[in-house]
């Protein structure tokens, strides 16, 4: 193998100009869809950075007031929900919902010493802010002791840590606030999603929310955790069943859209993603077709190969090299000229989509990303060589095979 | 060690050339011979039929007891390897491989490695006086001087037959002795068959064997 490499470099060697001809070809090939996948990545990662904040796999129930009379009841009743709805949907869609969450919402005053603001306590069972991709920075989440225990321990937000307590970092930890008027411990501090939401928020254990103040038990939102969900189709037709089976189970009238408030994202996810995907799968497209030309002309080159190398192949023959070894050397010598020349087409793109990513990092807003990074993926690289190699094979192929078509005689005559 | 019975070669096109009319031909391990005639007479094609280079239509072709008829290309590839050097009139070295490298080539293909090769090949430069110039391209070196390494990259792979098509064909008359003692000699002490073919009488005479060809066919077959 060693020894047909050195025939192919030879032969480059012998070849410069014609060499260096198909290489460009096939460097700008591969340097056009390194630079077109990486936009079209850094467009996608960008847009994407936008929503990923939002858990797609949540469903908010919100209790609501029937408009609708059901079964002799008046319109206008209030539905609530408590821990045995939870428990009914975890028990009714087991193989779609994983798990349900209860939570309490209430606005509140929040002061501390001569400060204070108004803000969103939300009490939370553990877990629920991980799923919410919200950091905590310092500190830690609520566990299941804080719920075992009822404690009153809170997280808030960097920036209510800053106005309330004057401190930055860890220094709140471990110092009180009081949320309506009840002292709590601050245990943890995290990061405001995408530096706007949940901004003026503090977090606390359900248990301790609900006796301090809901003391009915009922819950302002249920999050379930939804698996399998993968197409608008099979979210729609959960949804369906999911509102027809609750309206049984707290007897309103399952056309009574007023009932319960029901939010959640995985529409707007799947319309999100189809999008991207379609953009990523064109990108790739555009990007290939600029290879292909890139692969025509090694090949257009490679036959001028074959073509100025008639004598010498021949010759080879005759002296009794097989087919084989005749089709390796023009195939090996179109691979290693794409491999090479798309190497340096590779770097060259990888090389500027770095400087385009260092240069549109500050693009956009802190509410909007337009351009994530553009760095290439390693998976991109390893794509790019793969599809090198089997461009080098497309492209040598039918010169190769031309190669040994030829009669001897001819060949030695040419 | 050469035998052909009732060789017919066509060449197809719109107007069929029948080029070889029955060629009967037997040449001896060891002989040396030399086909002679005019432009178009077909010594150029028998002796590419000889080297398994061109096919015939009719008749049988056996070299060294094998019928060649039928074989697959890779098995012509390893026939030629190992049955026949050639010698062509312009020498067809690769330009791009020195000496050594050229003689080396078919024994490249036989799957020597490549110390070997290398120690083969300087041999057989050194036995036609070329030793010191190994590293030398064809370029750089003079018709007489590439022939003889055409004649070492034949010998090299210890063939049973030597091809040699008008082997003199493009030097001068000094060299063309030159070149036609270094054959007779390999002839004599390798015990080689040769064919050569020539339209020069002066090479013809120094075979032992003269054959003459004409309109395709044998119209003189003499012994000396």
């Amino acid at each position: 193998m060693r020894e047909m490499f050195a025939e192919v470099f030879a032969s480059i060697r012998m070849n410069k100009q014609r060499s260096i001809l198909a290489g460009v070809s096939t460097a700008w090939g591969i340097f056009m869809l390194i630079v077109l996948v990486g936009v079209g990545q850094g467009l996608i990662r960008g847009i994407s950075s936008n929503y990923d904040y939002m858990s797609y796999n949540i469903l908010h129930i919100m209790p609501g007031t029937t408009a609708m009379p059901f079964m002799g009841r008046q319109e206008g009743r209030k539905i609530n929900l408590d821990d045995d709805d939870a428990a009914f949907l975890e028990s009714q869609f087991p193989e779609t919902v994983s798990k349900v969450i209860p939570m309490v919402n209430k606005e509140m005053q929040a002061s501390k010493g001569r400060y204070s603001t108004v803000l969103q306590v939300w009490g939370v069972a553990p877990g629920y802010m991980n799923a919410r991709y919200i950091q905590v920075k310092y500190g830690r989440d609520i566990n299941d002791l804080d719920l075992q225990n009822h404690r009153k321990v809170c997280l808030l937000s960097t920036r209510l840590s800053s106005l309330l307590l004057s401190t930055k970092g860890s220094d709140a930890l471990g110092q009180y606030v009081e949320l309506g008027g009840v002292p709590f411990m601050v245990v943890g501090i995290y990061e405001p999603v995408r530096s706007f939401i949940l901004v003026n928020d503090a977090f606390v254990p359900r248990p301790t929310a609900t006796f301090l103040w809901e003391p009915s038990g009922h819950y302002d939102e249920l999050c379930l955790f939804l698996d399998g969900l993968d197409t608008k189709e099979a979210n729609g037709q959960f949804k369906l069943e999911m509102y027809d089976e609750m309206s049984k189970h707290k007897s309103f009238d399952n056309s009574d859209v007023a009932a319960l408030n029901i939010e959640e994202n995985m529409d707007f996810f799947l319309l999100v993603s189809g999008l991207l995907t379609t953009v990523s799968i064109a990108i790739w497209i555009i990007g290939l077709l600029a290879l292909v030309s890139g692969i025509v002309g090694v090949g257009n080159i490679m036959f001028m190969s074959v073509k100025d190398r008639t004598f010498e192949l021949g010759l080879r023959r005759v002296l009794g090299a097989s087919d084989f070894s005749i089709m390796s050397l023009v195939l090996l010598e179109a691979i290693i000229t794409m491999l090479i020349f798309g190497y340096v087409g590779m770097m060259a793109g990888i090389g500027v989509m770095r400087i385009v990513s260092v240069m549109t990092a500050d693009m956009g807003s802190s509410a909007y990303n337009v351009f994530g990074s553009m760095d290439v993926e390693i998976s991109m690289v390893l794509a790019a060589n793969v599809v090198l190699v089997i461009g080098g094979l497309i492209a040598g192929w039918a010169p190769a095979r031309q190669a040994i078509r030829m009669e001897l005689t001819d060949a030695l005559n040419s | 060690m050469i035998d052909f019975k009732g060789v017919h070669k066509t060449y197809p096109g719109a107007e069929p050339l029948h080029v070889l009319k029955g060629i009967d031909l037997h040449i001896d391990e060891s002989e040396l011979v030399s086909i002679m005639g005019a432009s178009g007479s077909g010594k150029s094609t028998i002796l590419n039929i000889m080297g398994i280079i061109d096919s015939y239509d009719e008749g049988e072709y056996h070299l060294a007891g094998h019928l060649i008829k039928g074989q697959s290309r890779m098995e012509q590839s390893r026939l030629r390897n190992e049955l026949i050097g050639f010698i062509f009139q312009r020498y067809n070295l690769i330009s791009f491989k020195n000496a050594m490298e050229n003689v080396a080539l078919p024994l490249y293909y036989r799957g020597v490695g490549q110390k070997e090769r290398n120690s083969i090949a300087m041999n057989y430069l050194e036995r036609v006086g070329l030793a010191s110039h190994w590293d030398h391209l064809p370029s750089q070196l003079s018709g007489g001087q590439q022939q003889r390494v055409a004649i070492a990259r034949a010998l090299a792979m210890h063939p049973k037959i030597i091809l040699a098509d008008e082997p003199t064909g493009a030097l001068d008359s000094t060299t063309t002795q030159d070149v036609m003692n270094l054959l007779k000699d390999v002839n004599k002490n390798e015990k080689l068959t040769m064919v050569i073919v020539t339209h020069e009488l002066s090479i013809a005479e120094q075979t032992q064997r003269r054959i003459r060809l004409s309109d395709g066919r044998i119209i003189d077959d003499i012994r000396i």
